[in-house]
């Protein structure tokens, strides 16, 4: 009986245990190595014997990036660019998702294919005209390009995942508001927004992240220095900084901060999310 | 009187108005920022259009696509890597996505923090994707080169992003760093879809592990696993971040993929018409497999939650 027993137990340790390790330190691996890196001190890692962690622990590294070169400058143009772009991506898919939960209008089919059709346009399609389109507008090399295409990248995914919040909360409160006499606009945000605060709370965090993550379309159209997010920046820096690695994973580890802390938010609906077939790739 | 009637029309048909109003925004800007720079783009890929020769300026039908076909070879080379791209992209992602998502559906102590750990990549970008697997990569200071010299392999140390031979695994691997979560996450909401007496049944029946794998749990979740296989072929077409930061199509255009080219072409040359050319055909590529998940998809309708 025992000998059953044990037999299963290995088969469960080869079976489940081990592939589920391997496959854990694969995901792990990269970041704890960058994270060693940025805490070591740079005479360490060009020296003969190899360490896997860092001895002594430095914050240098992290005061370099953050001091000497523009990272600070470009965290904040990222903070500025996802923060307007999050505002109008909430406000919209807020609109969006309760006109698709609440009616039925001529067009609402049209409408969700269009949506999910903007998801399957490559950017590398519409690169050419949006650049050209950018520059007649006079608005190249400006965040406000960014936050409109911010804007229109992501209203599909979070107007999805809105209408499936709005969806939730029983219509009939809807109908008791109106007959208290709220006007149709002041039931969205009298009753619906602050019900739905949680749901606002995983579009924002998904919208930001996803704008945080943007690179192609800043690396296009931002050609001043000073007005990059870090996803450029830290492009930049790779070049600027071929021999000094560990500012580089010291960057590297600041631009992570971000998205990996939202991740803990949207974490619960990403199955959700991603099953709603829109998540950004 | 005009200006009355209309008020009430507008009155009357409020009701109808009113959900049309509230995406009228949202319209307006996908059709600026998303359908008219399509169709521009297909227009483009008729004319000449270059930005160092603006007086070359001219409709020169399908002269473009002439070229494309007869006479550049990166094209076809470029094609070649993105169809090697996706293929071992979506088919390591849905063999191996499928396995942790059916380990990470099992009862064990510290499954939670097991999900939590492996769907971080989920959150990184393909820029900060590239900054950390460049560090593993790297000759001196990458870990994979150094954990080889300690286990004795020190002959096998290379320059993992420069040599030729090596670079296209080594990208591949980097984009499965991102693209096993993905697909796993998906996976496992259709492994939670599946009802818990099915499983009961099949045991009572006295069906094996294998055989309820094979049997039940596998057929059940079938249409998931199109569906998912789809929309990642769909991004891995598409996918760019990456391989732009990583390599940029090189060494040698071993890594040059058909996104790469058209950035290189388009952007960096500036030759726009032949650019818009080269990425209509991508997007017929990506319609393809589009219309198939628009299809898995119910055309939209599915997703009501």
């Amino acid at each position: 009986m025992s000998k059953l027993k044990l037999k299963q137990q290995v088969k469960r340790g080869l079976l489940l245990y081990l592939p589920l390790m391997v496959f854990l330190a694969f995901v792990a691996v990269p970041i704890l190595w960058t994270l060693s890196l940025s805490l070591k001190d740079e005479r360490q890692i060009v020296g003969e014997t190899f360490r896997l962690l860092p001895s002594p622990l430095t914050v240098a590294n992290y005061i370099y990036v953050w001091t000497k070169n523009k990272m600070s400058l470009y965290f904040i143009n990222s903070l500025q660019i996802g923060g307007v772009s999050v505002i109008a991506i909430v406000i919209f898919s807020l609109l969006n998702g309760y006109a698709l939960s609440r009616f039925h209008f001529p067009g609402k089919n049209l409408f969700v294919i269009a949506l999910l059709m903007t998801q399957m346009i490559p950017l590398m399609l519409n690169i050419v005209p949006i650049f050209i389109m950018v520059n007649k507008m006079g608005i190249s090399d400006t965040k406000l390009s960014l936050i409109l295409l911010n804007v229109a990248e992501n209203i599909a995914f979070n107007t999805l995942l809105m209408r499936g919040f709005i969806s939730s909360i029983p219509r009939e409160i809807d109908e008791a508001a109106a007959i208290d006499g709220c006007s149709r606009l002041q039931v969205i945000y009298k009753v619906i927004i602050p019900v739905i605060i949680p749901g606002l709370v995983t579009v924002a965090a998904f919208a930001f992240i996803s704008c945080w993550n943007e690179y192609l379309l800043s690396y296009t159209l931002i050609s001043t220095n000073n007005k990059f997010p870090i996803s450029v920046g830290l492009k930049y820096l790779i070049g600027e900084y071929s021999v000094n690695y560990c500012a580089l994973a010291a960057g590297s580890v600041i631009a992570l901060i971000p998205p990996v802390l939202l991740f803990g938010i949207v974490q619960r609906y990403l199955i959700e999310g991603i099953s709603a077939g829109a998540v950004k790739g | 009187m005009k200006t009355t009637t209309f008020h009430g029309w507008y009155r009357k048909n409020f009701a109808k108005l009113f959900p049309l109003m509230l995406i009228l925004p949202s319209v307006k800007i996908i059709m600026i920022f998303c359908f008219y720079p399509m169709i521009r783009a297909f227009l483009y890929a008729f004319y000449n259009y270059q930005r160092t020769k603006p007086k070359a300026y001219g409709f020169i039908k399908l002269e473009n696509f002439r070229k494309i076909f007869t006479t550049d070879s990166v094209f076809l080379l470029s094609t070649v890597n993105s169809f090697k791209w996706v293929v071992s992209e979506v088919l390591l992602q849905l063999v191996l996505g499928l396995c942790f998502a059916l380990i990470l559906n099992q009862q064990f102590k510290g499954r939670g923090i097991a999900r939590t750990i492996c769907f971080v990549p989920w959150a990184v970008s393909g820029v900060m994707t590239t900054m950390l697997w460049r560090v593993m990569y790297n000759e001196n200071i990458g870990l994979i080169n150094n954990l080889l010299s300690i286990v004795g392999l020190g002959a096998y140390r290379t320059a993992w992003l420069q040599n030729i031979k090596t670079v296209f695994p080594a990208i591949v691997v980097a984009e499965l760093w991102r693209g096993i979560p993905f697909f796993a996450i998906t996976m496992l909401s259709a492994l939670q879809g599946i009802p818990g007496e099915l499983f009961e049944s099949a045991k009572v029946d006295g069906g094996s592990g294998r055989q309820i794998l094979f049997r039940v749990t596998l057929p059940y979740i079938r249409q998931s696993i199109v569906f998912a296989t789809l929309m990642r072929v769909i991004w891995e077409i598409k996918s760019v971040d990456l391989i732009m930061t990583m390599t940029n199509g090189g060494p040698m255009r071993k890594t040059t993929t058909l996104p790469i080219y058209i950035y290189q072409k388009a952007i960096v040359e500036g030759n726009y018409g032949y650019g818009s050319a080269l990425s209509v055909i991508l997007f017929i590529f990506l319609s393809i497999f589009a219309v198939f998940y628009l299809k898995a998809n119910d055309f939209g309708k599915g997703i009501h939650e």
